[in-house]
């Protein structure tokens, strides 16, 4: 009896052992249960995905060309050489190539289920990414690029050979949405594969007006290429055609404002404005009675749907609140003065640029490599408008007050625009590369660049018909003022003329004007850092930290290196 | 011939049951072997030291217990036979330890160095965290808090850092079970991971009976890799029952202390808020003088406007003259300094409480033990409290089994003020110490509101910074954990000499974590209010199938052999939900419906690991040993083809002064032990590395419409299908020894530990389409000595003056030896990626990378134009965090009945980059500062043109921007510090006392912890305390970013048992 029952505990026992030890001996358990099966890559959800981040790219670019190109202000550093670190541009680097590896997982499940409109469209916004990314950083990892761990320390193509790629990969994108498209797609951007198709021409085109000082991208002319685009008539030169991300009011939950909104309209007062946009669109033209222009008052219509004033008249403000230093003598220079007149001398701080004294108007922004402490003006400094991030309009006291004021952060992310598309075909025509009438195309380009800003986010309260009548007839003395300067200037000035324009068009976006600059040396008076010797300019950008020093191919990062297509440019930037 | 004729003898005799008591000269012996000689019969005594064998007259039993020499007794006509064992014949050699598995050893057969510390070290201190009271005491322990919070947690690292981006925390083990000791912090160390504690802090010091600490790799081969970084064994007094020898005893202690800040700064009180001389409200304290009246911003009549002017007469009419009318003015305040530091804290108090009983039944023996703790910190909303219920309880049967069983749960309770990381330019996330220190001296912080009387939003002299006393009461992180852990375990006796055991451990435990901070801080973070809540559940089920033996192999008894197999299969599981809501509708309600908007995600994981092990010692005369141990591992969370991994250690240790007979009786070398021993083990990587799911986004946007936008891409992070475990090696030599007749007593260890394979999570060039994947890649290695000097300087019989003395000394090289990322020469793992610890080959491990001033050719200090040093643009080399060495000294002095004891600790070495400093000196404030201040100063270095500089700046310039604020490298100090960590001064009460009471003792004591400091080269009147780590439990180190001082403990305890 008793041996039995000793023989029934061991057998419990053992039973017990192994009922509740066999979930304890499963040995394949290599997927995670709280994620998504690596299998499961919907492309329907991967477009979604593509999308949105297509704008934090363009919005990452911008954080350093706004800031070289004196749109928003540099404050990262009083020199070059230490505005703006390798690890400053690693969320630039990771968002594009993520972005990029997003479109190439998704593309065999897109190619077998024949989703041809969300491939096609993908391998778009795909050639946007990479041909940003060589303006940018010049020679980049492409024919060896995104291939997880089968190449780790993927070599540079030359940037040349990249933009020869992405040509070639436009007219693959093309193909691909002529094809017959199976299944839904949620569009962000466009209502139809045509308007991709229409992106892609457009794209094509600037790159090679990117290129208009070479003959040629590998072995396509640049000229006939241009020549034929135009011809085909499939670009973007209605605003109906603008590529631009819409951005919501959502505050929480998501959070679907511009980004810039989210920075400038919640409390602490955001990033500072560059002093040289505004000084150039209040400033820089001399009034004429023809052109009305002063700072509290200024003759382009846009001023105050670009630049939002929290604080009208700093003019009691101490010395601890704003900068108290001496304006710096290189400042003085003519060569920083108004393109307009010489009269005009370079901007500096919030004054009414030129003597140093307080300013009456509030248009408070930074000079360049400002990177002193922050006193205590968030409520005071200027911030965005309501183009295109959505913000408010004109002057009207704070806004640090948590997203209640303005458009709420419905705006726009300007990534290709009808108005900029006519400032390429202005310059191509002014270098004789295609025929037709620069003036007029610029002219052109300058009234849909008005007329977006003016109309495209609509304020509240409205404008009254007054106001909306005013701004015609600002619009109007405007272009006549162009119209006037331009007649009277040289060919080179021309050009720096129109690529002045572009600048102020390009607000939102710092690519273009990067880009122009580096290839035209445009506009030359640009105003200095406020250190005298502020090292070599930003020829490209520095690859990012997490680039360098994961990738033993990576290239040294130099400021001097030029991107392809700006190395015959031999202007001295700034 | 004569042992047949033996034999032959004794079959005629006939066989009875013999019974009795083994014991020794402090009672019953539990578990002594009995075996008949030259038979296989055997048993053990039980519980109560009683035994009863089959034996015949004549026969000789023979009798062992581990720690005494073997006795031999004659069975004659008596059927009971007592036995009183003598310790062994060399003196005070039967020192048993408690070893991996729970095996007992005697420790001269340990080719390995095991710390053993007695319960006086830990129960009843001041510190409620059981790691904290073992601070300095074990040599090779690296103990350091992460902030003097109550409920904060604790970083322990022996042995150094063996993993670069793996936990290097040590393996508890409490009452055979794994332990889960995990630090969990829901936000990084930016929003304040110093907040959260280790899960050690669930035990109860009071209920512990002893602590024994496995450094080594050839100790802590068998509990596989979770054993890798050490072991700390915790014997609880309920796990404890087979070592009780009385009817029933209970033990009552109480204690209760203060706990203090450990220091404030010394402020100045000549300058007040201001820059450049002139008043300004800054957050700086470059201001004129305090005396100055009508010049540099102060009124004729030496005062200022009111700092809450700013708010209007409708928030504050109080600050105003003739409020609302049309001839309204700011009141004007005094500029002058005030005391508004240091109102900011409190006192605390802390009790504890604890009731054990335990006793024996026939063959029973049970413990039951209660505790509470309530913890208040020096700071207001710091508190934390803790109830232990545990038991425990053994039984032997008469058919070979014994089991026992140990239960604990344990409920904690925390709640703490937020401890965001500071700049000294407020914070980006709520935190109360971020804002409090630098608070400038003429701010009457005590005398005005912290709150708008309308909004009961935060006021401060600027919008800027929240108010440090708004955020104590507006903001809490909140911590409660219910834990249930035990063990259930069965013991079958094959026969005298061997058994089969099976132990099935479980730890659970539940960690709700709770952050909040209500709407009106002003800042751009959280001004809306926020809510967070984590619920963290983590299950360990660990089984452990063993066979053990013990047994002599020969005739002569002149070799034994003991050992164990086993199987031990292992699951742990965790699952993590997170509620986060913004938008708070009702001030002061923490819930989360009174908030509009949530976010929530919830994750779960699991691993197993089935591990097989086997170890064996064989001994030879008691003085040769030989320890071969192994144990194979198979983890579920890898590939089939690297999930299993096997892992030997050896040891041998030599004992000379029992092998030789020239020591014997030799009163200058009592005892010495050799030893070598060389261990492995292996390191899993985390979950589902191999292979890495997708990232889904749901609501990531809202169309025009309002239709929410979902989305899946692939994750940045990159599977590493051809991931291994990783190996670490040791090889370790000790020499222990007892010299001049015992009053010397030296324990040496050398060892050097190389982990190679080295599991690291990488950064990926984000160009291969991924940003960072987990890899087997680098080698870290830590060489090292470890000393404990014991000496009796006074031993007096006569009059019961003693003196002991302990002298540990610790110095480890931890230096990454490759990081093998191809000509990735540098790894960020903690902190920044721009000020942060870095693994770089060939340096020491975790060295802190920054900003660094810029030198020229020459080495000079390089000038810019502005008269300020330049920072260099690449990131330098400007700090190493790790000690050149550590030492503590411990001295106890008796008298009769009374003992004082205290101990000291010097650390050499080691760098801090110190926030606290950076913000005190920056901003002007403490009497570092108190310099005349009207002149200018020239910095010592050369300009860009290489031409010495002669660039004039003004002292506020001087200060402000050379003290830390610009350029880190101006912000590391050297950390060398020497501390009392611990004074005592007991009393218990003679016997002769108690004779006629029921008490069996009682005692008390008086203790203070971290009384005095001395960081000797930080500025002299920061008197800051280096001993914080504001990136918490992990594997950085060297880091102060105001997340909260360190505390200093006193009080008395008082102990009863009956």
């Amino acid at each position: 009896m008793k041996l039995y029952k000793s023989i029934l505990t061991v057998f419990l026992f053992t039973a017990v052992f192994f009922a509740s030890s066999c979930e304890t001996v499963d040995l394949d358990q290599t997927e995670n249960p709280s994620a998504v099966n690596p299998d499961l890559l919907d492309p329907t959800f991967a477009f979604n995905y593509v999308q949105l981040q297509l704008p934090g790219f363009v919005n990452s670019t911008n954080g350093f060309t706004q800031g070289v190109m004196r749109q928003m202000a540099m404050t990262g550093g009083s020199t070059y050489d230490n505005a703006y670190a390798p690890v400053n541009f690693n969320g630039h680097w990771s968002t594009g190539y993520n972005l990029l590896n997003a479109i190439k997982v998704m593309e065999p499940k897109a190619v077998e289920r024949n989703q041809n409109y969300i491939l096609g469209a993908s391998k778009v916004i795909r050639c946007y990414v990479l041909m940003t990314l060589v303006d940018v950083y010049g020679d980049i990892p492409y024919s060896e690029s995104l291939q997880g761990s089968a190449n780790i320390t993927p070599n540079f193509d030359s940037s040349a050979a990249v933009y020869d790629g992405i040509l070639t990969e436009l007219d693959e994108a093309i193909a691909t949405l002529q094809l017959t498209n199976n299944g839904s797609v949620t569009d962000l951007y466009y209502t139809s594969k045509d308007k991709w198709i229409t992106l892609a021409n457009t794209l094509k085109l600037k790159m090679y007006n990117n290129s208009n000082l070479l003959t040629t991208i590998g072995t396509r002319n640049v000229a006939s290429e241009m020549n034929a685009i135009i011809a085909a008539d499939d670009y973007i030169d209605t605003p109906a055609e603008d590529f631009v991300f819409k951005y919501g009011s959502s505050r929480q939950n998501p959070n679907t404002r511009h980004p810039m909104y989210n920075d400038q309209y919640e409390l602490g007062g955001g990033a500072y404005l560059g002093n040289y946009i505004m000084w150039a669109m209040t400033t820089e033209k001399l009034a004429t009675t023809a052109f009305p222009n002063t700072i509290d008052e200024p003759g382009d219509p846009r001023v105050n749907f670009f630049f939002y004033r929290q604080d009208a008249n700093p003019g009691n403000e101490d010395n601890f609140v704003l900068p108290g230093r001496t304006r710096p003598e290189h400042y003085n220079e003519t060569r920083y003065s108004s393109f307009y007149s010489t009269g005009i001398g370079a901007c500096y701080t919030v004054s009414n640029w030129t003597g140093g004294a307080l300013p009456a108007n509030g248009f408070w922004g930074r000079d360049h490599g400002n990177n002193s402490g922050i006193p205590q003006d968030n409520d005071k400094r200027t911030v965005a408008g309501v183009y295109p991030i959505g913000g408010a309009y004109g002057a009207a006291g704070t806004v640090q007050t948590q997203g209640t004021k303005g458009a709420k952060g419905a705006g726009i992310m300007p990534i290709m625009l009808s108005s900029w598309v006519h400032f390429m075909k202005a310059e191509a025509m002014l270098k004789g590369i295609i025929s037709g009438d620069a003036k007029a195309e610029m002219t052109l380009a300058i009234t849909q660049s008005i007329d977006k800003t003016t109309t495209v986010i609509p304020i509240t309260p409205a404008l009254t018909s007054a106001e909306v009548a005013d701004i015609s007839v600002k619009k109007q003395k405007y272009l006549d003022y162009i119209s006037t300067t331009y007649d009277g200037l040289n060919d080179a000035k021309k050009l720096e003329l129109l690529i002045k324009e572009f600048y102020i068009a390009t607000w939102g976006n710092g690519i273009e004007s990067y880009n122009n600059y580096r290839r035209t040396g445009y506009p030359s008076n640009f105003q200095p850092t406020l250190e005298p010797n502020a090292g070599v300019f930003y020829n490209c950008a520095f690859y990012a930290g997490n680039c360098v020093n994961n990738n033993p191919n990576a290239p040294t990062n130099d400021r001097a290196r030029k991107v392809f297509w700006a190395v015959p440019n031999t202007k001295v930037l700034h | 011939m004569l042992l047949l004729a033996l034999t032959m003898q004794f079959s005629f005799a006939q066989e009875k049951t013999v019974t009795g008591v083994v014991s020794d000269e402090t009672g019953p012996l539990p578990g002594a072997n009995i075996v008949v000689k030259g038979t296989k019969r055997g048993t053990q005594t039980d519980v109560d030291g009683k035994y009863a064998i089959k034996a015949k007259q004549g026969e000789v039993l023979v009798i062992s217990f581990i720690g005494l020499d073997d006795m031999t007794m004659k069975v004659g006509a008596s059927a009971v036979l007592n036995i009183k064992m003598k310790s062994g014949s060399g003196v005070e050699l039967g020192e048993v330890v408690v070893t991996s598995q729970g095996i007992k050893k005697e420790k001269k057969a340990l080719g390995y160095a095991v710390t053993t510390i007695k319960s006086e070290d830990f129960a009843s201190k001041p510190s409620t965290d059981v790691a904290r009271a073992l601070t300095g005491k074990a040599t090779g322990v690296n103990i350091q808090q992460t902030s003097g919070l109550s409920g904060s947690g604790t970083n322990i690292i022996i042995r150094g850092y063996s993993s670069i981006t793996g936990s290097n925390q040590p393996l508890f083990v409490v009452d055979g079970v794994p332990f889960n000791s995990d630090t969990n912090s829901d936000g990084n160390f930016l929003e304040g991971s110093t907040n959260a504690s280790s899960r050690f802090l669930d035990l109860d010091p009071n209920s512990i009976e002893s602590i024994s600490i496995l450094k080594g790799l050839s100790a802590t081969t068998l509990y596989g890799s979770s054993g890798r970084n050490g072991v700390i064994l915790i014997t609880t007094k309920s796990g404890n029952t087979k070592d009780l020898n009385k009817k029933m005893e209970v033990n009552f202690s109480q204690s209760m202390y203060m706990t203090q800040i450990a220091s404030l700064p010394d402020y100045q009180n000549s300058y007040g808020m201001g820059f450049d001389n002139n008043f300004v409200t800054a957050f700086s304290n470059w201001g004129p003088a305090f005396g100055t009246q009508g010049t540099q911003g102060i009124l004729a009549d030496g005062s200022v406007t009111h700092p809450y002017a700013y708010y209007g007469s409708t928030v504050f009419p109080q600050f105003f003259n003739n409020p609302g009318e049309l001839n309204e003015t700011p009141k004007t305040v005094a500029y002058k300094p005030y005391n508004n530091v240091k109102p900011f804290f409190s006192t605390g108090t802390v009790k504890t409480t604890s009731v054990s009983i335990g006793g024996r039944a026939e063959n029973t023996a049970y413990n039951l033990s209660v505790g509470h703790t309530r913890d208040e910190g020096f700071i207001e909303n710091n508190t934390y409290q803790r109830l232990n219920l545990s038991t425990g309880g053994r039984t032997k049967l008469s058919n070979g089994f014994t089991l026992s069983t140990t239960m604990n749960y344990v409920r904690t309770e925390k709640t703490s003020p937020p401890t965001a990381a500071g700049f000294g330019s407020n914070a980006a996330a709520p935190s109360v110490f971020a804002n409090i220190l630098y608070t400038p001296r003429s701010l009457d912080l005590f005398g005005l509101p912290y709150e708008n009387p309308n909004t009961r939003a935060s006021v401060n002299y600027r919008t800027d910074i929240p108010n440090p006393r708004w955020t104590l009461r507006n903001s809490s992180d909140n911590e409660s954990v219910r834990r249930f852990f035990g063990n259930y375990t069965a013991t079958y006796d094959v026969n005298s000499w061997s058994n089969f055991s099976y132990r099935l451990a479980l730890d659970n435990y539940t960690q709700n974590k709770k952050y909040y901070i209500n709407k009106g801080n002003g800042q751009p973070f959280d001004n809306d209010g926020f809510l967070r809540t984590t619920v963290r559940e983590s299950t360990i089920f660990d089984h452990t199938l063993s066979y053990n033996f013990d047994t002599k192999i020969d005739a002569d008894k002149n070799w034994n052999i003991d050992g164990t197999l086993g199987f031990n299969p292992r699951q742990e599981n965790k699952k993590f939900d997170y509620v986060a809501s913004t938008l708070q509708f009702v001030y002061g309600l923490n819930e989360h419906q009174n908030f509009e908007n949530h976010v929530g995600f919830s994750q779960k994981q699991n691993f197993n690991i089935v591990g097989m092990y086997a170890s064996t010692t064989i001994g030879f005369k008691k003085y040769l040993y030989l320890n071969l141990q192994g144990r194979n591992d198979v983890y579920s969370s890898l590939q089939p083809a690297n999930r299993s991994l096997f892992y030997p250690s050896a040891s041998v240790s030599f004992v000379p002064t029992d092998a030789f007979d020239y020591f014997k009786g030799n009163k200058y070398v009592n005892y010495v032990k050799m030893r070598v021993g060389y261990g492995s083990s292996a390191g899993f990587p985390d979950p589902y590395k191999t292979r890495i799911g997708l990232d889904t986004n749901t609501r990531a946007f809202l169309q025009s419409d309002g239709t929410a936008i979902n989305t899946i891409s692939p994750s940045n992070e990159l599977g590493n299908l051809n991931l291994k475990p990783e190996l670490v090696k040791e090889l370790e030599f000790g020499l222990d020894g007892k010299f001049i007749d015992n009053r010397i007593g030296v324990d040496l260890s050398i060892y050097n530990k190389i982990s190679t394979n080295l599991i690291v999570e990488r950064d990926l060039d984000p160009s291969t389409g991924y940003d960072f994947t987990t890899d087997n890649v680098a080698q870290v290695s830590n060489k090292g000595i470890e000393l404990g000097v014991n000496l009796s300087i006074l031993r007096s019989k006569t009059n019961g003056l003693t003196w002991d003395m302990t002298t540990n000394f610790t110095k480890n090289r931890n230096y990454v030896d490759a990081l093998g990322l191809g000509d990735v020469k540098q790894l960020a793992f903690a902190g920044f990626t721009n000020l942060g610890n870095f693994a770089i080959e060939g340096r020491p491990f975790g060295v802190i990378m920054g900003g660094a001033i810029l030198r020229d050719a020459n080495g000079n200090y390089v000038v810019g134009s502005d008269g300020n040093y330049v920072e260099d643009s690449e990131l330098r080399e400007i700090g190493d965090p790790n000690a050149d060495w550590r030492s503590t000294v411990i001295n106890e002095i008796s008298y009769k009945n009374i003992t004082f004891g205290f101990q000291l600790e010097y650390q050499k070495g080691g760098d801090i980059y110190s926030t606290t400093a950076a913000a005190l000196l920056s901003r002007g404030l403490t009497k570092d500062t108190d310099f005349d201040r009207t002149g200018t100063f020239v910095l010592p270095g050369v300009n860009v043109n290489g031409n010495v500089n002669t660039t004039q700046i003004g002292i506020t310039q001087y200060g402000f921007n050379n003290s830390g604020f610009f350029i880190p490298e101006q912000a590391v100090y050297d950390a060398t510090n020497i501390r009392l960590r611990e004074i005592s001064l007991s009393y218990s009460l003679p016997k002769k006392y108690l004779e006629k009471t029921p008490f069996g003792s009682i005692s008390m004591s008086v203790v203070g912890q971290n009384l005095w400091f001395n960081a000797i080269n930080f500025p002299k009147y920061l008197n800051f305390d280096p001993e914080v780590l504001s990136l918490g439990v992990g594997n950085g180190q060297g880091f102060d970013y105001l997340t909260g001082p360190t505390a200093k403990r006193f009080g008395f305890n008082f102990n009863l048992t009956f």
